[in-house]
């Protein structure tokens, strides 16, 4: 049943992306609705900043329609989203790295303009403690599998690698997590 | 131990972008579409309004139940499924493109609220900024079979269904490649026929055999053989061969139907993704949907964006050679605002014109690279840059008028062509001054006021024109509005002489008899090293009534941004009050940011307002921790409640003089609107040698507390009073612009018991006289008969010509005793036309005509906004801040709000 329900949805995006691709706004106005928040968890487990995330996320919407021209709907919409998404993400990334300072900061005062419960703070801070212990292809790889529930053969797809090369990463992603919480345990003892 | 593995994925599932920047973000993706397919179009747009058209004749049939069925609360949905799918196939820059994007915003309007249960609780304050409400419309909606009193998970799911049907339904309508199927299918019916006659040909063809085989005339065969005579003529030519069967291929039609299994994907949108949310929209704004079109009383509220701020830090060279490091912040996204359009609650606001309904138009934006000095010499000197992307604002937010039907040709209104509604009595209160009389110099030759340094009644005027009304004219105080501006007077150089007078007489805007002459004062500015320490006992009223997005949150954040000024010598203390008073941080150095934002974060509005207790246990706090040589300061935040300890204004006023004697001043901060108390919260600050600011947006925070933070919390002055005696043979009269509430008679001057303002360091305060010449024809009042004798005071024979004699008193903060400056004024200090005089003077010249006007004009002659507004703009100067900028378009608004009355 959701296995059905799963393939109509794709087959939605593909007509959505099909119609927008044509200039259809209100269909790429679907996809707007369908896919805002997706981009936006896979660019903030990228990134790991959320006014940068906000940012990628706007950015990635924004230079889509140009994309959607030469889209041929060769491949799932969502795959092709979540490359254009990754590609947006690693840009971001590199370039934040060149003015980390500035970072920082940008981290302090969206933290200061939201008037949001410390809980969330909290969950954030163990997402990015979490996030920032992993190197970066393996960042990436569990951003894809985790946050948007990508299969193996997907992400692997997305990152260009054999499904195979995805599945050991995830393997180490568990090892790292689990040592981090075990030095975690360690520290409160 | 739980997996990991699960709780990452569970914690990466969770994040959602903030409303704001979902909402900014789907704009720009909208405005990045409409860009770029704006050119191209629909290929076939006919062929697509059409079929648009019978899918608006389908939906009609559909909605026939709901038509039938009273409006109920969820047809807000149903609605909004209608307009989509009557407007959505208006083709690009075509027949109804207004509606298009109205239906565009109202989709995006739906998007932002089905959110998560944080959403759905914004969604009560409806703090979404760039969003288009959609109030005006009275369409029914197609949502049919959604029965009210189905449980609001089913309603929500059936809702999610029916515009996946909708979209579906849409969706092939408006794609051109499934449009040509239904086109060829028409053709193909006519191709029924074009075959048929297609037969008949071969009938024809048929007939001429027949006629071939009984030599009889062929009726025509001309088309069977091309370029023979024709075969009766000659009558020889009768051979079958010759009548060649002519093959007419038989046209075969594919018929070709495509039947999309729509009720596929249906189902699975029919899955919801957020169901909750979608119950709070329709009790949120029940309105929406049951609102007619004109009636619709709107008010826009403005919204701060929050400008991005991003700290550096900069190295700074001391004259030893070793490097000292300041954290210095700069923003790369300035502060915006954004509006919302709200159905009025409170009656105030203003009315759609026939015909119009109310739109917000987002601003635009652009990048631009500058630099920041990363290292700097001890002088100021800049060593080393860096270069940084900012954005800026190229149009700002605005809210518009548009034709609800775009086919009328109707031009856009601006939002001061509505008819302004007046609000119910506002509990906002203010008392009422009476402008200053035009005085005989030869009868009151002396002229003595306090200074001020509030900017309140800027804001307070600002908020309301904003919202559609011009202020009340006793909430203008045009010495407020005129010091509400930084201006570049020249400063003194050294603190012990704290400020210097800049006097400059120039012609009159508003009338070419009289002159204006134009008192300017600059605080001197301390180094970093000479800012003494500041121990500053924050007093936050959190009642009830502060539980408001611009109140307690906006309170916060202005807190956050005054705390970057402060060093580590410098203290903090929180004390809240409501209810009962507390304590909620005891001194803390300012540096210790952790400890001060959790403080931040514990406060709740909840309770009423102990004004009293609060007051006396911040002044304690003060007391405790108070610094010989620092400056001690409360700050008191509140809306204006502060009703709960003292019987009277006087008492309070008397208590805060007390304290003031004790070396610890206040300042007063008002937050939000309709309730807010001007004339106690004036009172406060005055008799605490304070400032009294109205904080309606975090840029107003900003400017009051973080950019001219020195200015509002180093006193460099303090009891500043300004006395001006003119010379009856030179000017004849005089009238002071505004100070109407700083009054002083004429003997405080030298009595340094009396009380009057203090200036910051930083500060710039300005008067403005206007002065009728000795003999103008400007000249109002009539000589006395019986006067005639005494008329001028034997003054020195030499300074007959001058036309006045100016004199400042002020103490040094800590000092009880004044210092007097002083200096006359004459034709030296004259600039003959008003162009040649400063863009300083000329800018605080429109400003006072404007506070002026607001305040009811009567002596401006004939002079008009138009005026005002053109001399504003030509003294406009560098403007850094924007300031001046948002002067002119507040004259603008103000200008067609009048026009109105």
């Amino acid at each position: 049943m959701r296995l059905t329900a799963e393939k109509d949805g794709y087959e939605m995006d593909e007509t959505l992306a099909g119609q927008a691709a044509t200039g259809d706004a209100q269909a790429f106005r679907g996809l707007l609705e369908r896919h805002y928040d997706r981009v936006y968890r896979i660019a903030l487990g990228i990134v790991r900043n959320t006014a940068e995330a906000e940012d990628v996320t706007q950015e990635v919407w924004s230079v889509l329609p140009a994309k959607l021209r030469s889209w041929r709907g060769e491949s799932k919409f969502t795959t092709w989203l979540h490359t254009v998404t990754l590609n947006a993400s690693r840009d971001a990334l590199r370039r934040a790295a060149t003015r980390s300072r500035t970072a920082v900061g940008f981290a302090e005062v969206s933290e200061l303009s939201r008037g949001e419960a410390a809980d969330t703070e909290a969950r954030l801070h163990w997402l990015r403690t979490a996030l920032d212990s992993l190197s970066d292809v393996l960042r990436e790889t569990a951003v894809l599998v985790l946050a948007d529930d990508l299969t193996h053969a997907e992400a692997a797809k997305v990152l260009g690698v054999a499904e195979g090369t995805v599945a050991w990463r995830m393997s180490e992603v568990r090892t790292k997590l689990r040592a981090m919480a075990a030095l975690r345990q360690e520290a409160a003892e | 131990m739980t997996d990991e593995l699960d709780r990452l994925r569970e914690e990466l599932h969770a994040p959602e972008p903030r409303l704001i920047a979902r909402a900014k973000g789907m704009n720009a993706a909208m405005q990045a579409f409409e860009d770029e397919f704006s050119e191209s179009g629909t290929p076939d747009a006919s062929a697509t309004r059409q079929s648009a058209e019978k899918m608006t004749d389908v939906s009609a049939s559909a909605s026939g139940v709901a038509r039938k069925t009273k409006k109920s609360s969820t047809s807000y949905q149903g609605s909004d499924a209608h307009r989509r799918l009557s407007g959505q196939n208006a083709p690009r820059g075509g027949a109804r493109p207004r509606r298009r994007s109205m239906t565009s915003r109202v989709a995006k309007v739906g998007m932002m609220f089905s959110g998560t249960a944080v959403a759905a609780a914004l969604a009560a304050f409806v703090v979404v900024p760039n969003i288009k409400g959609d109030f005006g419309s009275k369409r029914q909606g197609i949502g049919a079979e959604i029965q009210s009193d189905a449980a609001p998970l089913e309603i929500a799911a059936r809702q999610e269904a029916d515009k996946s049907k909708v979209r579906a339904a849409l969706g092939d309508a408006s794609n051109p490649k499934l449009q040509v199927v239904p086109a060829e299918f028409e053709r193909l019916s006519e191709t029924v026929v074009v075959e048929g006659a297609s037969q008949d040909l071969q009938v024809v063809t048929a007939t001429y055999k027949n006629v071939t085989q009984t030599a009889a005339a062929a009726p025509n065969p001309a088309p069977a053989i091309p370029g023979q005579p024709n075969g009766r003529a000659n009558g020889l030519i009768d051979q079958p061969s010759s009548v060649r069967r002519v093959t007419v291929p038989g046209k075969t039609a594919k018929i070709t139907t495509r039947v999309i299994d729509r009720p596929a994907s249906v189902q699975r949108l029919a899955v919801p993704r957020k169901t909750a949310t979608v119950q709070t929209r329709a009790v949120q704004s029940p309105a929406d949907a049951t609102a007619p079109d004109q009636e619709t009383i709107y008010s826009v509220r403005r919204v701060a964006i929050p400008g991005k701020t991003a700290t550096i830090t900069k190295k700074v060279r001391q004259p030893d050679g070793s490097f000292k490091t300041v954290v210095q912040t700069f923003t790369p996204e300035e502060a915006s605002e954004s509006l919302q359009i709200v159905p009025s609650n409170s009656g105030a606001g203003v009315k759609a014109p026939k015909g119009y309904r109310l739109e917000v138009k987002p601003a635009t934006y652009e990048t631009y690279s500058d630099e920041v000095v990363v290292v700097e010499n001890f002088d100021g000197t800049p060593l080393e840059k860096r270069e940084v992307q900012r954005r800026r604002i190229v149009k700002p937010t605005v809210a518009i008028f548009v034709p609800i039907d775009a086919e009328a040709g109707l031009p856009d209104l601006p939002l001061s062509a509505g008819t302004p509604v007046q609000a119910k009595p506002s509990r906002d209160r203010f008392e009422a001054v009476e402008d200053y009389p035009t005085l005989r110099s030869a009868e009151e030759p002396v002229s003595t006021f306090s200074v001020d340094v509030d900017t309140a009644s800027y804001s307070f005027m600002r908020a309301s024109v904003n919202r559609g009304q011009l202020p009340n004219p006793a909430s203008v105080r045009v010495e407020e509005l005129i010091n509400y501006f930084p201006y570049q007077y020249e400063a003194p150089s050294d603190a012990q002489e704290p400020f210097k007078a800049n006097v400059t007489v120039t012609p009159t805007p508003w009338n070419a008899d009289t002159k204006l002459m134009h008192i300017g004062i600059k605080g001197y500015t301390p180094t970093a090293a000479e800012r003494p320490n500041s121990n500053i006992v924050l007093l936050i009223d959190t009642s009830g009534s502060m539980n408001n997005p611009n109140k307690l949150p906006l309170l916060i954040n202005s807190f956050k941004l005054l705390l970057d000024t402060l060093g580590e010598n410098d203290t903090v203390s929180i004390v809240t009050y409501a209810g009962s008073a507390g304590t909620v941080l005891e001194p803390t150095p300012a540096n210790e940011r952790s400890a001060i934002l959790a403080a931040f974060d514990r406060l709740r509005a909840g309770g009423s307002t102990a004004g009293a207790a609060g007051l006396e246990l911040a002044y304690n706090k003060a007391q405790e921790n108070f610094d010989e040589d620092g400056v001690n300061r409360v700050i008191l935040a509140t809306d204006g409640d502060f009703n709960v300890g003292f019987s009277s204004p006087d008492e309070m006023k008397t208590y805060v003089e007390k304290k003031r004697e004790s070396g610890v001043f206040l300042s007063v901060l008002g937050f939000g609107m309709g309730n807010y108390n001007d004339h106690l919260m004036q009172t406060l600050a005055q008799n605490g040698n304070g400032v009294a600011a109205y904080i309606d947006s975090l840029s107003e925070a900003r400017k009051v507390l973080a950019d001219e933070a020195g200015g509002a919390l180093i006193p460099i002055a303090k009891d500043v009073k300004i006395q001006v005696e003119f010379n009856p043979a030179q000017i004849s009269e005089y009238r002071l612009i505004g100070y109407e509430t700083r009054a002083l008679k004429r003997e405080d001057f030298n009595n340094d018991k009396v009380d009057a303002g203090e200036i910051g360091s930083g500060h710039t305060v300005t008067a403005i006289y206007e002065l009728t010449p000795k003999g103008s024809p400007a000249e109002s009042v009539d000589d006395l008969r019986y006067a005639e004798a005494e008329t001028i005071p034997a003054t020195a024979a030499d300074a007959s010509d001058e036309y006045a004699f100016v004199k400042i008193r002020y103490k040094l903060p800590n000092e009880d005793v004044s210092t007097l400056i002083s200096r006359p004024v004459g034709s030296l200090d004259e600039t003959e036309s008003l162009d040649s005089a400063s863009t300083e003077t000329r800018f605080a010249a429109s400003v006072a005509a404007f506070g002026q006007m607001l305040r009811g004009g009567t002596r401006l002659e004939s002079y008009n906004y138009d005026d005002l507004i053109a001399l504003a703009n030509g003294a406009k100067g560098d403007d850094e801040f924007g300031y001046r900028s948002e002067f002119i378009n507040l004259v603008r608004l103000a200008k067609s709000l009048d026009s109105q009355r």
